[in-house]
């Protein structure tokens, strides 16, 4: 799988995540954005931002949206 | 202002001698000349205001052609800025300069909730504490009362 399809497809499960909080969709893109960090052609600022993201997500600590907090 | 002619010497023929290619009868002769001279001049005013339009026509030319340049020259730059656009959506680049906003907004978006329930939270042990403050403080006054009336 290239470099932009995990992208969108971490872009797709996250959005549905965001609109449903579906676990799954979390788990799944936490997963996508792992792959995404183990890729080499990745700067260090962006792969970091991937690994927080992916933690946040594997743990459920993703919360909802600021303002409806 | 007349153009310059190839060939200068009809001109110097005609100064230097204007009958000179001319062979009129005598009697009819200055009649014809001034004729002629009439035409010429006729001719010479028909030149010159052909010679103006033509100029006028050539500078509303040159500038139509400044003008297309210079619309040519935005439409080549739009073009190359819509192909780069292209070649960033063909090479996948767009998407990924999405996703990676998306999740660097969904770190903001956590962060920013988490500074918001601990400034609820605050704002509830403000409350709290001010309710205490209120409640100490009527106890103090009251018992500030019952000792200034034992005295």
């Amino acid at each position: 799988m290239g470099n932009s399809e995990l992208w969108a497809g971490a872009l797709s499960l996250l959005l549905i995540h965001h609109e449903t909080g579906c676990p799954h969709s979390a788990l799944n893109a936490a997963r996508l954005l792992d792959r995404i960090g183990e890729m080499e052609n990745l700067d260090d600022a962006t792969r970091c931002l991937c690994e927080r993201a992916s933690t946040r997500l594997s743990n459920g600590k993703e919360l909802s949206h600021a303002c409806a907090a | 202002m007349l153009a310059p002619l190839k060939d200068r010497d009809i001109l110097e023929r005609d100064l230097a001698d204007p009958q000179s290619d001319l062979s009129l009868p005598a009697p009819s002769g200055q009649r014809q000349l001034d004729r002629m001279v009439a035409e010429v001049a006729a001719l010479r005013h028909a030149l010159r205001e052909s010679r103006r339009v033509q100029r006028k026509s050539a500078t509303s030319a040159t500038r139509r052609i400044v003008s297309q340049i210079n619309e040519i020259n935005r439409l080549k730059a739009q073009n190359q800025n819509l192909q780069q656009k292209l070649a960033d959506y063909q090479s996948g680049q767009a998407i990924i300069e999405l996703g990676r906003r998306l999740v660097e907004l969904s770190e903001s978006n956590h962060l920013l909730s988490q500074s918001v329930q601990r400034v609820w939270f605050l704002e509830k042990t403000l409350q709290a504490a001010h309710s205490e403050f209120a409640s100490l403080a009527a106890e103090r006054d009251a018992l500030l009362q019952q000792v200034q009336a034992r005295s």
